[in-house]
């Protein structure tokens, strides 16, 4: 029983791979090997190779300099984010809001069958994100390191696995608190937003308090004969069980394994009642209110706006940059001095090279923002009931895209201005950095709709399939990145040859261009694809 | 007020909807029965504009459907046989939004709200977030966000499912007085005493083919309309072997 309930949630999980939903049936083998292969070199080819790029130029001076503890204590850091990232926005959902939880809790299921096979699918989510930081670095830490003993083979590997079950547990256990909070209080989506952030919030506090204890660590290096103790102590138990040290992996091992046992009885414990309970939330009475009429833009548009704010899953997947942005746009203007002594240092170039990186870093930020990559898909089950509307299809794609910018364009607009004034831009650099970032703003909206549009997936049960783990949230997210990454490489090999201004303006018209071959895309292609939705 | 000429809609080779003609005339409620997977929900989406067809042609109140679809859908309303509502909104907000698409005045709106909630006895939960709603209650949302326009014609699938026998009578009434105002009413069903009842025309649908239509008279004579329906069921069924 608990092979078949497996089977089915590793099926939904890969449902993507193996089901095209634009022609609504199963893709030929060819087709879906292709399609993994395809997603496999994105994931393991792309983001997998930066990440043996950085452990390479990481590992032999660490490993050398008797430091491998260190390495591996950095990128399982590393991983440890990317895995949270890549699934405790989803553990809430696919565990306790699946559209079938009702179906087999009602069939002749032990309860905790059914939690074993969705926390499997919680753990595949997290295994492959960590493992995309994780398999380079332990690949890159055999070739260079020098293999002493069966330990510096098994050791890696094991660690591996223990950090996949590291993010398991912060996702699981995250996803249960969400879960509990939503249980109790009125205004589910956003104490659950907030919560999810202070989950975040409370992560990096402690990444950042054990970086500081690196740093001071390193800084009071004087001699070969380090002592390792206090906080030290922990962060070299935790790094040095990659490296080798057969005591320090079982310790870890045997921590992992206590911990996510501990969590699995929790989530076992509560299961049930949290999802059968429907709400703590009081009943609401209506009382009569003066009605006031929009018009028809103004209306499509709260629509997509109250969807998008009244879920926390996607509140959280595709809207956490607009929180992101303003401190980040905050922090630049408290420490615009220090910021622009570090672009002094790093490239002792003029204020237009800096214009080039501010519209990279912008762009980096807002490509996190793809409201608009997954609302063709969420809109699936109301489909009859926008067909049915006297409304244009271009005003509803309108709309999805006029949602994302009410939130993108002012966050992007003000860490614009914050990193003008911190950058000490001149005129027209400004001017250029307002225009790319009011192009991007549109072009980054228009470019996820078009993604959704070419890949929808209709046939969902949960909206988290759609909102983490789609092609087009992968394509909006990473699309905009590998963009971010080519802005870099011009500004680093291409400035030198043709001048920094040649390499600004052709990044702000390629820019426009593009927005405006999409927009026209979207008004005749984007509106028939839709209507054969 | 509707007219269909030889509509034919295909699905790859599969056709749904086979060279079928009706008309529903102004003041008609027009009953739409046939066995599961006959062509009701095609038809009833092609009427609505929801789905293209390949041939023939749809008309509302002499308009094209194919044509000017925005036209159509302005004095049309169409309730679903599962409404599927936008769930992440109250029940007020959905039918504010109703309104506004169909650009219904502030004042227009507010009577109209009070009057049907207060008729399927939904006002009081009107606050409420729609995915706390039973099924019953989507239901009644779906038919008040349908006569909110004060639409000409409402076409309907299967619309007394889950609605309980007070809203259904309530309904009924209301589908009445729609077509005593000049309206019509295109409903598909499979509880053929209501549309014995309420119908007065009935057109009945197999394999995608029209077997039958005409006023309720017409078609059941003497007898009922559920014997009529099997009798012509088992017919159809022969004449095919």
């Amino acid at each position: 029983m608990l092979k078949t309930l497996l089977k089915k949630q590793f099926l939904e999980l890969g449902k993507g791979f193996f089901y095209d939903a634009k022609k609504g049936r199963n893709r030929s083998k060819k087709g879906a090997i292709a399609f993994i292969v395809m997603y496999a070199l994105l994931l393991f080819g792309f983001l997998g190779g930066t990440f043996a790029f950085l452990s390479y130029t990481m590992c032999p001076t660490m490993v050398g300099a008797g430091m491998g503890w260190m390495y591996f204590l950095i990128l399982g850091s590393v991983a440890v984010i990317l895995g949270i990232f890549g699934s405790v926005f989803s553990t809430y959902s696919s565990l306790y809001l699946s559209q079938d939880n009702d179906l087999l809790l009602s069939m002749p299921i032990p309860v905790k069958y059914i939690l074993i096979s969705r926390l499997a699918a919680v753990y595949i989510v997290g295994l492959v994100f960590s493992a995309i930081v994780m398999l380079p670095a332990t690949i890159v830490y055999y070739i260079c390191a020098p293999i002493t003993s069966f330990w510096s083979i098994f050791c890696p590997f094991v660690f591996l696995v223990d950090i996949s079950i590291l993010v398991f547990v912060l996702s699981a256990a995250l996803g249960w608190v969400v879960a509990k909070i939503s249980t109790k209080v009125k205004n589910k989506s956003l104490i659950t937003t907030a919560a999810a952030l202070a989950g975040i919030g409370i992560y990096y506090y402690v990444y950042f308090k054990a970086i500081n204890v690196l740093e001071a660590f390193l800084a009071n290096i004087t001699s070969t004969n380090i002592e390792i103790k206090g906080a030290v102590k922990i962060l070299y138990t935790i790094g040095s069980a990659g490296d080798a040290n057969p005591m320090s992996l079982l310790i870890v091992t045997v921590i992992s394994l206590a911990i996510c046992a501990l969590v699995f009885f929790i989530l076992d414990k509560t299961f049930i009642k949290i999802v059968t309970t429907k709400t703590g939330a009081a009943r609401i009475e209506y009382k009569e209110k003066k009605a006031k009429s929009r018009g028809v833009m103004k209306a499509l548009v709260f629509r997509e706006t109250k969807r998008f704010t009244s879920n926390t899953n996607y509140l959280l997947n595709s809207g956490l940059s607009i929180v992101i942005t303003p401190i980040a746009a905050v922090f630049l203007l408290i420490k615009k001095d220090v910021v622009y002594e570090g672009m002094q240092y790093l490239f002792t170039r003029g204020t237009t090279f800096y214009a080039i990186i501010g519209c990279a870093a912008i762009m980096l930020l807002q490509s996190m923002i793809d409201i608009t990559a997954p609302s063709v898909s969420l809109d699936a089950k109301n489909l009859w009931l926008l067909k049915s509307l006297p409304v244009k299809t271009q005003q509803i794609l309108r709309a999805k895209v006029l949602n994302q910018l009410m939130f993108s364009l002012p966050t992007s607009l003000l860490i614009a201005i914050c990193s003008a004034i911190a950058l000490r831009l001149e005129i027209l650099e400004i001017v250029l950095l307002l225009v790319f970032t009011l192009a991007y703003c549109m072009f980054s909206a228009d470019f996820g709709l078009w993604a959704n549009l070419m890949k929808p997936n209709l046939h969902w049960t949960s909206e988290i399939m759609v909102i983490k783990n789609s092609f087009a949230v992968f394509i909006a997210i990473f699309g905009g990145w590998i963009i971010c990454a080519l802005i870099i490489v011009s500004a680093l090999f291409l400035t030198p040859v043709i001048g920094d201004m040649p390499v600004l303006l052709f990044w702000v018209l390629l820019t426009v261009v593009m927005t405006v071959v999409l927009e026209i895309w979207l008004r005749k292609g984007g509106s028939a694809r839709y209507d054969n939705l | 007020m509707l007219n269909i000429e030889h509509l034919t809609k295909k699905y790859g080779d599969n056709v749904a909807v086979d060279d079928l003609t009706l008309e529903i005339k102004s003041g008609e409620i027009y009953g739409f029965i046939g066995h599961n997977g006959a062509g009701k929900t095609t038809t009833i989406k092609s009427v609505v504009g929801i789905l293209g067809f390949e041939g023939g042609k749809i008309e509302i109140d002499g308009i094209s459907v194919k044509d000017n679809p925005l036209a159509c859908k302005k004095i049309l309303a169409y309730i679903p046989d599962n409404p599927d509502l936008f769930d992440y909104m109250s029940g007020i907000k959905y039918l504010n939004f109703i309104a506004d698409v169909f650009g219904v005045s502030a004042e227009e709106r507010q009577e109209r709200i009070k009057k049907y909630a207060d008729l399927f006895e939904l006002t009081a939960d009107l606050a409420q977030p729609i995915n706390a709603y039973s099924h019953g209650m989507k239901q009644k949302l779906a038919v008040i966000a349908a006569f909110i326009h004060n639409p000409k014609l409402i076409v309907m699938d299967e619309p007394f499912v889950g609605l309980d026998p007070k809203a259904s009578h309530t309904l009924k009434i209301l589908m009445r007085e729609l077509c005593d105002k000049g309206g019509a009413i295109f409903f598909s069903t499979h509880v053929l005493d209501v549309a014995e009842k309420l119908c007065d025309k009935v057109a009945i649908i197999k394999n995608g083919k029209l077997i039958k239509s005409g006023t309720m008279e017409e078609v059941k004579g003497d007898s009922s309309l559920e014997n009529v329906f099997l009798e012509l069921e088992e017919e159809k069924e022969g004449s095919e072997d």
